[in-house]
């Protein structure tokens, strides 16, 4: 925050204006209590704006530190369930890749046995 | 301006359209359809039942289609696959009899699969047929039906057959099974292994 901008280093200018000027001296209470009120607001309105720069340093830390268990404590929660979705695909892979060879050579044998058992009434007639 | 008539040529005509699509489509669903056999599993004492399409079909295919010695007919037979399913009823209490079996002729039959080879043995009472099913005039589709006292097998294959890379697979070539799995899948992309 630049120096200008701190309400408290205005108050102490405006008040030392107001001591250099011929004001009646019955206004410079009323002039320094509204300034005050202002200053106050201000404060308040900083305060909103940016939550975080007004946390004591000791409350930043336990701040990061928490947020920083919690993403930890997620990712230790959520790599294990990614392990086991993998192996479980890898499985279920493996054994529809066995399944497709064994149907394959299944139906491969049988149609060859077919074919045999469909040519070997000919051979026999033709030895007949 | 169109007039009434025309209007309701019109309609006739997408309602026509809609039909004959709707009845084409349940066509396609009977013959690419699950088979289920509810009398066989009744009777059966295990039941093993094989469904791969989609997603599954997919990771099958893409980790097959992995393997070095696989041959270039075998892949490209592999990968025009849409379906695949199996279903083995083992009987170990009373064994299955011919009746148990005629459903499955019967429901194949009326989804429209054409026997291509029926066999029996009169000595044993053992039988072993193949339909395949028909698209455009092109082999669209494979069932296999193979019956004994012990064990009725069905299998269904959906997509275009090349017979000859079937009998290379049936013939243990061009599609090896063993040490199949986790070479492959490590060798997959992690990030689109489960893609």
């Amino acid at each position: 925050m630049r120096r200008q901008e701190d309400s408290r280093y205005l108050e102490a200018a405006l008040r030392a204006s107001l001591a250099r000027q011929p004001a009646p001296k019955s206004l410079k209470p009323q002039v320094m209590a509204r300034v005050r009120a202002e200053s106050r607001r201000e404060g308040i309105r900083s305060a909103r704006a940016r939550p975080f720069r007004r946390l004591a340093p000791w409350k930043s830390w336990a701040l990061g530190t928490s947020a920083v268990a919690a993403a930890a404590a997620l990712l230790l929660a959520v790599l294990p369930l990614r392990d086991t979705g993998a192996d479980a695909e890898a499985v279920a892979m493996e054994s529809a890749g066995l399944e497709l060879a064994e149907v394959l050579h299944m139906a491969g044998s049988e149609w060859n046995r077919a074919q045999q058992a469909a040519l070997s009434p000919i051979k026999e007639n033709g030895n007949d | 301006m169109t007039s009434p008539r025309k209007c309701g040529a019109r309609l006739a005509a997408a309602l026509a359209i809609l039909l004959v699509g709707g009845l084409a489509s349940l066509q396609a669903q009977g013959t690419g359809a699950a088979p289920e056999f509810a009398s066989l599993e009744q009777k059966a004492d295990e039941v093993v039942k094989v469904n791969l399409w989609g997603r599954s079909l997919e990771q099958a295919k893409r980790l097959l289609g992995l393997r070095k010695n696989l041959t270039s007919p075998v892949r490209s037979f592999m990968n025009g696959l849409t379906a695949v399913y199996r279903r083995t009823y083992r009987f170990r209490r009373a064994p299955a009899s011919e009746a148990d079996v005629e459903p499955v002729y019967r429901q194949l039959a009326k989804d429209g699969w054409v026997p291509l080879i029926e066999t029996e043995d009169r000595e044993k009472p053992e039988s072993l047929s193949v339909y395949s099913f028909y698209a455009d005039e092109e082999v669209a589709g494979m069932a296999v039906v193979s019956s004994d006292p012990d064990e009725v097998t069905v299998l269904k294959i959906m997509g275009p057959v090349d017979f000859e890379a079937l009998s290379a697979i049936g013939s243990g070539l061009g599609l090896p099974v063993m040490n199949l799995g986790s070479t492959e899948i490590r060798k997959l992309d992690p990030a689109t292994a489960g893609k």
